[in-house]
């Protein structure tokens, strides 16, 4: 029979190299029954020409039974009984590595330790006294290793070869007196009644003790009742739990075996992120850097996301539009007014907003990578300088970037700042970073109106909100608050990393999840209100959801409020009647221009019929065009950038044919109509700037009481109504 | 014995020289400060790559203590990462941790070469 | 009092969320060895991550939108953080 080694460790230990090099190209990869983790196993030649089955063990940091992966490598570790287990510890990050190898050495199994990434804490100082380490955990064999560069695997080979039998001697591992009383005890319990006997005795008492759920079921009764009472009297007695006593024996031995095997260097060296900071962090380059960085991410958002967002809305125009009406007719729904809340009023409001997943979904993935990588705190230090300025400071920073993703939390965020004035500062203005639920707006006005450069329309837009918000700063500094102090700034840099992608994809889940939820009941909730609004009719003339969308009492409401914006631009009643629906979230602002400006006409889905399977065919070769027009967009978002230094002209890559011909969805086309270029800026601007969504005026109150609330309010308004006017005019004159 | 127009700055870092001291020529400042036998100099005077020793924290009591939950607190090393111009400092300290800070703190932390 | 309790205390004493390198500093231990712990209490189910958000916008999932800088721990019985106790929006 040949040997079996099985390769044990933290993830991140480098074990999968260890074992790329023990066994080349000889691997067999598959599954544990009934589980997705991968189950590697290879076969090593050892210089004796004899054959081992090599398994790699699921990564854990511990052998309790928390989570599958520790239940299956102790398992395999138990009921294998491999001829040898060797542990791969990083010997960079020893005190965290070594907790797996007490648990491994209270098994009493025969053990190896494998000190990998021996350079890397050569390189940081770190000295680690081989022999000692090894006398201390029992005569442990220890080869050190850079499985990276295959340094060691030989000695490794070799010390696995003459590894026939596991040394004799006594178990290092000791635990209180207390503890190990009860320990016995039970554990001579379990050897009488003859319980899991493939185990050893002494780890399942062990194990019991510590109150491991997965062994615990699989025990008798009377078992149970023992291993609970010697639980208690150990809690009588020591007055904490005996899971909290056993990891604080492997903690405290931990301590000791480090204390006399390691030696450290208190030089610090350079890191890589060390490298890194100097060009990100550069007093000179900093700013421009971070500049240039938001930059992309807009890029990103508005190229990359479009055709999506065209896609999804076709999709939802046209075959989820085809097949509501096909089902309404089915079930003899196809009363005038049911089709009217249906159609215009639940798929053209919640719909239109749900266009604009894709663009999420970028700016999600984009904020989550920025984050993961640990570039977020640099940026809030780089920043710090440049906010003094204008009487804030780096911490408002971080409140402000909240901002750019939902003003809400930006407001509660605010607490992080220790000075009440620095706070109501900083929640003022936090209202005017341009907000996710902004951005489907301008998504959708870049598109139409700014076509190639909507990314540059974006970031203008949300530099406006800057610029808007540093001016405010200043005037507050100047006339409200005056000679107020700013606190100093310190934050914990965390060492740069490589965005993993779990975290990343679990924060764009979480919050998409978050968004869809809002869209299923808030936004749900305002297009039923909107269209209710449209179909009261407000003359005689008109019948309950039959009446012309400026007859209708929100028509009415609308008209009223409209010559307000007359100088802006914007002086249609439908314009203003998304600004006043905006108040509820900005979202809803393209839920009702979509109602007002596309529900009340009859789209071309009542005329024709289309059949399910052109539909469906339509949904897979639009989306197929979506992407190649992503990837396409993505490429040319460099030649397209460098085009703007004068004299340089690269040719930009077409994978679609030139969009001449590319369809609008019908809202696009009907806003294209009904504004300008100058008048979609200044009704943009005015989404920027004025009131921020209910939720928000709510958290003001509650953190700063009415009377500030009311002033942002009206402080809001003013502002935006003015910038809006503003911009038109002077837009109109150019 | 220390310079009395210098202990002076010493108590009140507002509104004196020291700012620009500290924002200017750092070796040329430091060649001053140390001429006049001063023993110790603001964080800020510290040239990337050295490791110093903080003996005194001229701010009041909140900062103080958010300073220690952060880790600086009297008689720690602390090693200079990056300390260039106007910008902040980053500062390597126990465990290899790496903390931010703005230049103005950095006037107000007595640091000692070793 | 054993090292483990004095992460837990630490957490109790302080009332904020903290990092690993926070607690690694306060009790002077290897940040490896801190990140341990603090995981022992998190499986234990007394710290938790620390998600942050106010919970007005969408759900129990913590806040959309939210960035982080570092990754937080917190008690899990007295909840403290930017906005946990508000609900008004």
């Amino acid at each position: 029979m040949p040997m079996t080694i099985a390769l044990a460790g933290n993830p991140n230990a480098g074990k999968s190299t260890i074992f790329n090099a023990l066994t080349g190209s000889q691997q067999h990869i598959g599954n544990y029954p009934g589980k997705t983790i991968e189950r590697k196993e290879g076969l090593l030649h050892l210089p004796n020409q004899q054959e081992a089955v090599v398994v790699d063990l699921p990564g854990t940091y511990s052998l309790t039974s928390f989570s599958a992966e520790e239940i299956i490598a102790r398992e395999f570790i138990l009921e294998a009984k491999p001829t040898a287990v060797v542990a791969v510890v990083d010997a960079a990050n020893l005190e965290r590595n070594l907790y797996l190898v007490v648990q491994l050495l209270e098994i009493g199994i025969p053990l190896i330790l494998a000190l990998n990434m021996c350079d890397v804490a050569t390189k940081r100082g770190i000295e680690i006294d081989r022999s000692s380490l090894s006398r201390q955990l029992g005569n442990v064999p220890i080869v050190p290793l850079v499985g990276s560069q295959s340094v060691g695997i030989d000695e490794l080979k070799a010390e696995l070869q003459q590894f026939t039998t596991p040394l004799e001697g006594p178990n290092p591992i000791t635990f209180p007196p207390l503890l190990e009383r009860e320990r016995v005890a039970l554990s001579n319990l379990i050897e009488a009644e003859a319980v899991l006997t493939q185990y050893p005795s002494h780890w399942v008492a062990l194990k019991l003790l510590e109150g491991d759920t997965d062994l615990s079921t699989k025990v008798p009764a009377s078992i149970q009742e023992a291993t609970a009472q010697a639980i208690q009297r150990i809690v009588e007695s020591a007055n904490e739990d005996p899971d909290i006593l056993i990891a604080d024996s492997r903690y405290a031995l931990i301590g000791l075996w480090i204390q006399s095997a390691v030696h450290r260097h208190a030089d610090t060296t350079i890191t890589i992120s060390d490298r890194i900071d100097r060009v990100l962090t550069h007093p000179v380059w900093g700013i421009p850097l971070f500049l240039a960085m938001m930059w992309l991410v807009f890029q990103f958002t508005a190229n990359v996301s479009a055709p999506y967002v065209d896609w999804v809305g076709g999709v939802i125009e046209g075959p989820i539009t085809h097949r509501a009406d096909a089902l309404l007719t089915a079930l003899h729904l196809n009363q005038l007014w049911v089709r009217s809340l249906v159609v215009d009023g639940v798929i053209a409001g919640v719909g239109n907003v749900l266009a604009f997943v894709p663009v999420l979904v970028c700016l999600f993935l984009a904020l989550a990578v920025l984050e993961d990588s640990g570039y977020m705190a640099r940026a809030a230090l780089v920043m710090d300088r440049f906010m003094r300025k204008f009487g804030l400071h780096g911490k408002s920073f971080l409140p402000l970037v909240v901002g750019f993703g939902c003003s809400v939390p930006a407001v509660y965020a605010t607490r992080t700042l220790e000075n009440e004035t620095d706070r109501k500062i900083t929640a003022f203005l936090a209202t005017f970073m341009s907000c996710g639920a902004r951005l489907p707006v301008y998504v959708l006005f870049g598109a139409i109106f700014f076509g190639r450069s909507a990314g540059n329309f974006i970031f203008a837009m949300y530099f406006t909100g800057i610029g808007v918000a540093v001016l405010t700063s200043l005037l507050m500094t100047r006339f409200v608050f005056r000679g107020k102090e700013a606190f100093p700034l310190m934050l914990e840099l965390p060492p740069y990393r490589i965005p993993r992608a779990t975290n990343v994809f679990h924060e764009i889940r979480t919050r998409t999840a978050s968004f869809l939820e809002n869209a299923g009941t808030l936004i749900l909730a305002a297009s039923f209100i909107i269209w209710l609004f449209l179909s009261i009719p407000m003359r005689p003339s008109g019948s309950f959801a039959d009446v012309e969308a400026g007859d209708s009492l929100y028509g009415n409401v609308a008209q009223v409020m409209a010559p307000v914006f007359q100088p802006a631009g914007f002086g249609d009643w439908r314009a203003s009647g998304a600004l006043i629906s905006g108040f509820v979230a900005k979202e809803v602002v393209i839920a009702s221009l979509g109602q007002t400006y596309v529900g009340g006409e009859d789209g071309p889905a009542m005329t024709e019929s289309v059949s399910a399977g052109d539909d469906l065919k339509m949904v897979g070769i639009s989306l197929g065009d979506a992407t190649l027009l992503t990837l396409q967009e993505t490429i040319n978002i460099v030649p397209r950038s460098l085009n703007w230094v004068p004299n340089v002209d690269i040719p930009e890559v077409a994978l679609v044919p030139t969009a001449d011909e590319e369809e609008d969805t019908l809202l696009e086309g009907a806003l294209a109509d009904a504004f300008t270029p100058i008048s979609a800026l200044a009704f943009n601007i005015f989404i920027l700037l004025y009131i921020p969504c209910m939720a928000t005026v709510g958290a003001m109150r509650h953190e700063f009481g009415t009377r500030w609330m009311l002033a942002q309010v009206l402080y809001t308004l003013v502002i935006a109504w003015a910038a809006a006017v503003l911009v038109y005019q002077v837009g109109s004159l150019l | 014995m220390p310079n009395p127009k210098l202990s002076h700055c010493h108590e009140q870092e507002h509104g004196c020289t020291l700012a620009s001291l500290c924002d200017g020529d750092i070796l040329r400042s430091r060649q001053h400060l140390q001429a006049s036998n001063h023993p110790s100099l603001p964080l800020c005077m510290a040239t990337a790559g050295e490791t110093v020793r903080l003996i005194r924290i001229s701010a009041e009591g909140k900062l103080r203590k958010r300073l220690a939950d952060l880790g600086i607190s009297i008689g720690e090393p602390i090693r200079i990462m990056q300390n260039k111009g106007n910008g902040p400092l980053i500062l390597a300290i126990k465990n290899d941790t790496r903390l931010g800070i703005g230049r103005d703190l950095a006037r107000q932390l007595w640091v000692v070469t070793d | 009092m054993s090292s483990l309790r004095q992460v837990l205390t630490l957490f109790e004493e302080n009332r904020i969320p903290l990092t690993i390198e926070q607690v690694a500093r306060n009790l002077d231990l290897d940040r490896g060895m801190a990140e341990g712990m603090v995981t022992f209490w998190v499986q234990k189910g007394k710290l938790r991550l620390r998600t942050v958000g106010c919970h007005t916008c969408g759900g129990n999932s913590g806040c959309p939108f939210m960035p982080k800088l570092a990754d937080m721990y917190e008690l899990t019985r007295i909840p403290v953080g930017a906005c946990q106790n508000k609900n008004t929006g």
